[in-house]
């Protein structure tokens, strides 16, 4: 079956408007009228990379919807098969790897530790410090409840470590 | 993706019970001497006063927390909750989470175990923080001391 007004068929260049864009977007919107086999909507000019790459046994283009067993999202008129149109404006976020139960519990022994040094007091010293490297630790990879945790770590740790010179600074006037 | 997000949590939940728990056994064997070696020799009556305390005439943020502990062993829960909170909170925190633990562990998940949260290191903070307040207060407004 050859070509039609929505897309069904082999995939052919797409005729687009020959009008130059005035908003200097990466996209043209090509309308059915326009003969094209890749359906209607925005085609992206360039090369954008795809966060979301295809799931695995989409084809080339068919169909606007797609074909049964591919991935309609894909393979669409919004894009080139295998390009996100909104690549441009994401910028996918670096996430740590130990971002998970390794930066939490590191979160939580620095909290304990951080309480214990203000309990502790004059001892408070030995526990302050550890508290404080494992907090700050955990505040740079923790995310979400981790990383209150880690900043009430680093507050008491630090309440804790400068307890003791305080005091024996106040006991010497 | 919900799915997964729950899994994940899931399984940072069981690794920070698992390591709680392991921190658990770790100061039972600690703990267990120190507490004997107080409930025989300590009264609670005789112990030196916080050092802090003595030099500025200041409830520090732990004052008390050795009365509090030697009156608990002895059983004397109000008095050890007027000496410092902190120290009944957390052996009841402890008591809870551990034995509920060991229980589902050794009846392989059949029984539900207490999971640690968040809010019981914020509710130890918060409750060191009221206590040293309350107590300053108490002794500099109504001449009020504890010990």
């Amino acid at each position: 079956m050859d070509g039609d007004q929505f897309g069904n068929g082999q995939a052919q260049e797409p005729v687009q408007s020959t009008e130059e864009n005035p908003y200097n977007h990466p996209y043209t919107y090509i309308e059915p009228w326009m003969g094209n086999n890749q359906g209607v909507g925005y085609r992206v000019q360039g090369n954008v990379q795809d966060p979301y790459p295809p799931a695995v046994g989409a084809g080339a283009p068919q169909s606007f919807y797609g074909q049964p067993g591919t991935n309609p999202y894909a393979q669409t008129s919004y894009g080139q098969p295998g390009t996100n149109p909104y690549a441009r404006y994401y910028q996918p976020t670096k996430v740590s790897q130990n971002s998970g139960n390794g930066a939490m519990g590191m979160a939580v022994a620095g909290m304990v530790c951080g309480i214990l040094s203000l309990v502790t007091c004059f001892f408070g010293f030995f526990l302050a410090i550890p508290g404080l490297v494992l907090s700050i630790i955990a505040l740079r990879n923790a995310q979400g409840g981790g990383r209150g945790m880690a900043i009430a770590g680093i507050i008491c740790s630090a309440l804790g470590l400068v307890m003791l010179p305080v005091l024996v600074i106040l006991m010497n006037m | 993706m919900i799915l997964r997000m729950k899994r994940k949590k899931y399984r940072v939940d069981r690794a920070l019970d698992d390591g709680m728990y392991i921190a658990g056994l770790a100061a039972l064997v600690v703990l267990v001497p120190l507490g004997v070696w107080y409930a025989r020799h300590l009264n609670e009556g005789w112990l030196p006063v916080c050092m802090a305390y003595r030099l500025f005439g200041v409830y520090c943020p732990g004052c008390g927390g050795s009365r509090a502990l030697a009156a608990l062993l002895k059983g004397r829960i109000g008095l050890s909750f007027l000496y410092h909170p902190l120290v009944l909170y957390t052996a009841c925190i402890y008591t809870g989470f551990m034995g509920s633990q060991t229980i589902s562990r050794l009846l392989k998940g059949r029984v539900r175990a207490m999971h640690f949260h968040h809010w019981f290191l914020y509710a130890a903070l918060g409750i060191v923080l009221v206590n040293c307040i309350v107590k300053n207060v108490l002794k500099f407004c109504f001449h009020i001391m504890f010990f």
